[in-house]
């Protein structure tokens, strides 16, 4: 496996967990195509794929049912350098199958299993500038728990539809709690999806999140494209399929506006979860992303 | 996410149109107000219409959002929110539209042409017909606006400077429509107003797109403005001071007071008259109807008080105390107790076999009568006695006669050789016991092992049936029909 060096070689590996109790608001379709849009701007980019449901892996056109996994990984019978493929499009994949579940029902008797994706991640800590992490619908599990433990900045996917306002609060105390039960704490920002200009509910909806999320929302908001419905069934990320297309602007300016969040010198606003904090969450000023390792 | 960002992603091009706005200097909402319609519309190669509306737009989003980023009570504590944008710059003075403002306006609206120069202008202001799938191919295709530089240069020079923003400072003249028709407040007036609607006369002969967009109020509301001013204007209006032929203007004289009408008192003769008779029911012969009278059953038994003596037929049922069940309180209670003691064992239903004496002087087992029942008449229960006594001395006769012949059986077989059956039977010898070994004279012990010798069955004696039929003998089956 050869991975070229990155303009950021030498920075710290940032994990970023896509993460929402709710499902079906474009967890899965954000995290796979940020990454693609992260490998055209030179990143090294690891996608992994905590869903059992494996949609991240059939996504992105790898069959999940040969080979090592996450699983196999999580349940320390593979290493993880022997788990990962690589892509054609420069994308490393970490995949998933549906044996997945079966960690979730052996983590009761497993010591520390919420923090094995961490353990497993620092192996190939020095090789990859961005991790992707994929979690499954339920926020509470040990799967999610696992990426929120690994994680260094934690994206809440909020869909620009019915009850996201309410989905979007709801899932922010889950993670709370997730950050108190861990004893640690990490940045939260929430990125809005499927918005459709054209409906006049969309459009107060995002006005709404605007005004209670303020700068922990990402200016850029996904929207609504055939092209982001295509790319999944075609096995490619969007950038691939079709590089003029609204989506990949999109995408395209997600991937600069998080790479900026994480430069030195960019102070952004941030939701910030966990221990230490307030009752809810609160906002705090960072200037990096090293805050997460508070 | 700030403002601008917000305003991109709601009324344009999102990303793209944010970028072209970062490149050209414009951070936040004031400085694309201080940017100007113009500039604005070349920095981002839209026609001044499109600028303008993107001002108006980004007007509107900042007094919704921008001084208010968050709800008081929303706010954490500690919380540090982005700063808040500075208020909106001066606007220009506004003036009133001309007719052929909104003829261009509405070309440029309609895409149709502009100068004869195709625009392909797209409003974003309303929802897109048709089903989403179908037109999001072609909306993902087509640009958020195409200029075409090639022909822009051809195209006659925008009237901007003619066209007023949306939001200027009220005149005197800007409410001067408000309350005229019904929805037409001081809000709607102000913005008519701006766009040179002064009178519902302009209202309605203004077109309703074109004030829609230029005005930003929902053209639906428009359409029903122009409908409720078309019908004021054409309703017929009565002037007082044109008083209608044959109207009366003039107030009645008031009516004098009349007297209350005088009533006469008259007086009636009393006429007796006679009480009507009294309505008289239908009579009729009732024949008694025989009934069935039963005899006297006799004195009737009291009612047994609590304490008192127990009525012979209804003995007292104690109950057991934590079973509810009665307890045993000898036979007869126990007889009434089981009603069906076919399942019951003997003793349980209180049932004593006693020996009797029957005729032959063998004692009998005869179960003893039952006792009457309650309910069961007396002279009922003496016949079934009656009956009972009858078959139990019948089946004792039968009993004595059977015992009878198979004794004189036994005792003919005993004293065949002698032929008297009148002799007496031999007492039986007694079993014999083992004796008790006797000391040897040596010491040792000595048992006798000696089998004492049977009495021999005479060979006619033999098993007989219980219904005293002489069962068949060996003989008699060798002489069957197998034999």
């Amino acid at each position: 496996m050869t991975l070229s060096r990155s303009p950021h070689s030498g920075a710290k590996m940032q994990v970023l967990t896509f993460v929402n109790q709710k499902g079906g608001c474009g967890k899965t379709t954000t995290a796979i195509n940020l990454a693609g849009a992260l490998v055209r701007r030179g990143q090294r980019v690891l996608v992994v794929d905590l869903d059992p449901q494996a949609h991240a892996t059939m996504g992105l056109g790898v069959d999940g049912s040969e080979g090592a996994s996450v699983a196999e990984v999580l349940l320390d019978e593979a290493y993880i350098e022997q788990a990962i493929r690589e892509l054609p499009s420069g994308l490393h994949l970490l995949p998933s199958r549906p044996r997945l579940g079966e960690f979730e029902e052996r983590s009761e008797r497993l010591l520390h299993p919420e923090q094995r994706l961490r353990f497993a991640l620092d192996a190939v800590r020095d090789r990859y500038d961005y991790v992707v992490v994929d979690c499954p619908p339920r926020a509470d599990g040990v799967l999610c728990a696992n990426a929120m433990f690994a994680c260094t900045l934690a994206m809440l996917v909020v869909e620009t539809g019915a009850f996201a306002l309410q989905g979007a609060l709801q899932a922010l105390r889950v993670l709370q709690e997730v950050g108190e039960n861990q004893g640690r704490s990490y940045p939260i920002r929430v990125v809005g999806t499927l918005f459709d200009r054209r409906t006049r509910f969309a459009r107060e909806l995002l006005v709404a999140l605007h005004q209670r999320f303020a700068g922990a929302m990402f200016n850029t908001v996904i929207r609504t494209s055939v092209r982001l419905r295509e790319a999944p069934a075609v096995g490619v990320t969007v950038d691939v399929l079709d590089p003029q297309s609204r989506a990949t602007a999109d995408f395209a300016a997600l991937a600069a506006e998080v790479m900026e969040s994480f430069q030195p010198a960019t102070p952004s606003t941030r939701l910030h979860a966990g221990a230490g904090s307030l009752s809810r969450w609160q906002f705090v000023a960072s200037d990096s992303g090293a805050e997460s390792e508070n | 996410m700030d403002s601008l960002a917000l305003l991109c992603t709601l009324h344009a091009d999102g990303p793209a149109t944010l970028a072209r706005l970062r490149r050209c200097g414009c951070h936040n909402l004031s400085d694309l107000q201080r940017l100007g319609v113009e500039s604005l519309a070349e920095a981002l190669e839209v026609p001044p219409a499109m600028a303008r509306r993107l001002v108006r737009e980004a007007q509107i989003l900042r007094q919704r959002v921008g001084s208010e980023p968050l709800d008081p009570e929303e706010a954490p504590e500690g919380m540090v929110v982005s700063p808040i944008e500075e208020p909106a710059g001066p606007v220009t003075q506004a003036s009133p539209l001309d007719r052929s403002d909104f003829a261009l306006i509405r070309e440029v609206m309609n895409g149709t042409s502009v100068g004869g120069r195709n625009t392909g202008f797209r409003t974003y202001d309303e929802e897109l017909p048709g089903d989403e799938d179908g037109d999001d191919e072609e909306y993902d295709e087509a640009p958020w606006f195409a200029p075409d530089n090639a022909t822009a240069s051809q195209a006659p020079a925008p009237r901007t400077a003619q066209i007023p923003p949306a939001f200027a400072p009220p005149t005197p003249d800007a409410y001067a429509l408000a309350g005229a028709v019904d929805g037409l407040d001081r809000v709607v007036a102000q913005a008519l107003a701006g766009a040179g609607v002064t009178s519902l006369r302009d209202l309605v002969e203004h077109d309703a797109g074109s004030l829609a967009r230029a005005t930003g109020i929902n053209f639906s509301r428009i359409r029903r403005l122009q409908f409720l001013a078309r019908r004021e204007e054409s309703a017929p209006r009565l002037k007082r001071s044109e008083p209608t032929p044959g109207y009366v203007s003039e107030p009645l004289p008031p009516r004098e007071p009349q007297p209350a009408p005088q009533f006469e008192l008259r007086s009636a003769p009393i006429v007796p008259t006679t009480p009507l008779p009294r309505p008289v029911a239908p009579s009729a012969e009732v024949e008694p109807i025989e009934r069935e009278w039963f005899a006297a059953t006799g004195e009737i038994a009291p009612v047994r008080r609590p304490g008192a003596e127990p009525l012979p037929d209804h003995p007292v049922r104690e109950l057991e105390p934590e079973s509810a069940g009665p307890m045993a309180m000898g036979e007869e209670a126990a007889r009434d107790v089981a009603p069906l003691g076919r399942w019951m064992p003997r003793a349980a239903r209180g049932v004593q076999d006693q020996p009797i004496e029957a005729e032959s002087g063998e004692p009998v087992l005869v179960p003893p009568p039952p006792p009457r029942r309650f309910w069961e008449p007396k002279r009922i229960w003496e016949a079934r006695m009656a009956r009972r006594e009858k078959a139990a001395r019948k089946e004792i006769e039968e009993r004595a006669q059977t015992i009878g012949e198979t004794e004189n059986l036994m005792a003919g077989s005993e004293s065949a050789p002698q032929a008297s059956p009148q002799a007496t039977p031999q007492p039986q010898q007694p079993k014999p016991v083992p004796s008790q070994p006797a000391p040897a004279p040596d010491g040792a012990l000595q048992w006798d092992f000696s089998v004492p010798e049977l009495p021999e069955l005479p060979p006619s004696s033999g098993m007989r049936s219980l219904n005293g039929a002489p069962a068949a003998s060996t003989k008699d089956e060798a002489s069957g029909p197998f034999a």
